[in-house]
């Protein structure tokens, strides 16, 4: 049985789909829509190389790319996170003292007792 | 294969129509960590349309640099830059308007330039007559590499290799000259960065089962590099965004304890180093630079396996090299050159 234009069809659909989450990102008001609408096009190439891999019938070539995008992809969304988060909310004074989740247990205060040196040494900052 | 040709100019056309709209929303969008996320959709579509015309090497880097370390670079410097649009400036805006004509003109004798050029993946085109045959036909044989793309890269052109390890290194170099300076007034400059609140439970969870992850399959694209799309340079890249995530889920003086700033400096250089030296060695030999069959007989195998495994080390080096210098960008640019504090 013959996928192949099932697959093309697949991949011009997905491409379909991707220009309705361009809209998303050029239009949207906030950049949190504009974070939200580059990671799902983000997640749409992925899928997109390993269709066009299946076409080709070599999808050994195109996998790595594929999971080179699934391992880095949150990276530049994260970075972007810290970014908002910076310019919108100032830091209180104590961080430690006054954000401490309230479901984080106590083993958990051990793990991070490495940062939380750094974050002590931090303070010098201006 | 019908379908095949059908598929190609609706998905050439759909994705540079979207490549274009996002390099417009980049340039019309007035805060920068909009224009860097908006950059970051332009090069996921690049990154396809190489994949498209199946330059998988070329789409690889773009995977691993576009994803991973431009867009943060882009935001580590925004945040002690700033632009603004002046409107009510008669005279600039003349210029403006001038600079518009320019561009407009240079943009229609490119598109009239395009007509000279051989249709894409033409056969009796100069660049598939000429060269490319050899190339194709006889790596393997010469070099015991399945990928020609790796052979070409690190054999036959591996001078332009090796240079540019060294244009990434002097990347580095110059952004710590630029950057690194502690004066009172530099301080002064960032006391607005205000301090990372909370705990980030979820974040460093993530940070610590998927960063080795990324580390063992950077070295799996390292050293796969002569059989599937990948190599030193996508390794070292990959490599480098795994101390970057450290860095961004934990803070930099986390990530700067795990790998020192000396050993960064050390491995920037030592990756050229490897790289020029294993040439050198070749030359000592009474072969030319970088001939990597002047190897065999130091390591006991045929002329032939001498070059794979040439091809290997310098990959190494060029790993080592990007692997540093991605680190270093990163830790002075998202930091403002203090090391204090990234993104």
């Amino acid at each position: 049985m013959n996928l192949e234009p099932f697959f093309i069809v697949m991949v011009v659909a997905i491409l379909f789909l991707m220009l309705c989450n361009l809209y998303r990102v050029v239009a949207g008001p906030t950049v949190i829509d504009r974070m939200l609408g580059v990671n799902v096009i983000g997640i749409k190439t992925t899928v997109l190389i390993v269709l066009i891999g299946i076409i080709d019938g070599r999808v050994e070539m195109f996998i790595d790319i594929t999971l080179a995008y699934a391992l880095l992809n949150f990276i530049t969304t994260l970075a972007a996170a810290r970014f908002y988060q910076r310019i919108s909310h100032p830091a209180p004074s104590e961080p430690e003292e006054s954000l401490v989740a309230p479901s984080a247990g106590p083993e958990v205060e051990e793990v991070d007792a490495p940062a939380k040196a750094s974050d002590s040494s931090r303070k010098e900052t201006p | 294969m019908t379908w095949d040709t059908s598929l190609l100019w609706q998905f050439d056309i759909l994705i540079l129509l979207m490549m274009v709209i996002c390099a417009v929303t980049a340039l019309a969008l007035e805060g920068l960590l909009s224009s860097a996320i908006v950059t970051g959709a332009y090069s996921f579509l690049i990154c396809l349309m190489w994949t498209h015309m199946r330059a998988v090497d070329v789409a690889f880097t773009e995977a691993a640099v576009g994803a991973a370390i431009s867009t943060v670079l882009f935001l580590g410097t925004a945040q002690y830059v700033n632009r603004w649009i002046k409107k009510d400036r008669p005279r600039e805006q003349g210029i403006k308007q001038i600079t518009l004509v320019i561009a407009v003109i240079c943009a229609v004798m490119m598109l009239n330039a395009t007509r000279d050029l051989p249709e894409w993946a033409d056969p009796a085109s100069p660049a598939s007559t000429h060269l490319s045959p050899r190339y194709i036909e006889q790596a393997y044989f010469e070099t015991a590499t399945p990928n020609v793309v790796t052979a070409v890269l690190a054999d036959y052109r591996s001078y332009d290799t090796m240079f540019e390890a060294v244009v990434v290194f002097a990347a580095a170099l110059v952004v710590m000259v630029v950057l690194r300076r502690t004066s009172h007034k530099h301080r002064m400059a960032l006391h607005l960065r205000p301090k990372r609140a909370g705990r980030d439970t979820v974040l460093r969870g993530a940070a610590q089962s998927i960063i080795p992850v990324m580390q063992i399959f950077a070295l799996y694209v390292l050293f796969h590099g002569h059989y599937s799309p990948g190599g030193g340079f996508q390794g070292g890249v990959i490599f480098g965004a795994s101390f970057i995530l450290l860095a961004l889920c934990y803070n930099l003086k986390f990530s700067m304890n795990r790998f020192r700033e000396h050993a960064v400096l050390w491995c920037c250089a030592g990756g050229v180093l490897l790289y020029a030296g294993i040439g050198a060695a070749c030359l000592a030999m009474g072969w030319n630079f970088l001939g990597y069959g002047a190897l065999a007989g130091v390591l006991g195998v045929s002329d032939v396996m001498a070059r794979s495994h040439g091809i290997l080390a310098v990959e190494i080096g060029v790993g080592i090299t990007v692997m540093a210098v991605m680190v270093s960008l990163y830790n002075d640019l998202a930091s403002g050159g203090d090391l204090e504090e990234g993104l």
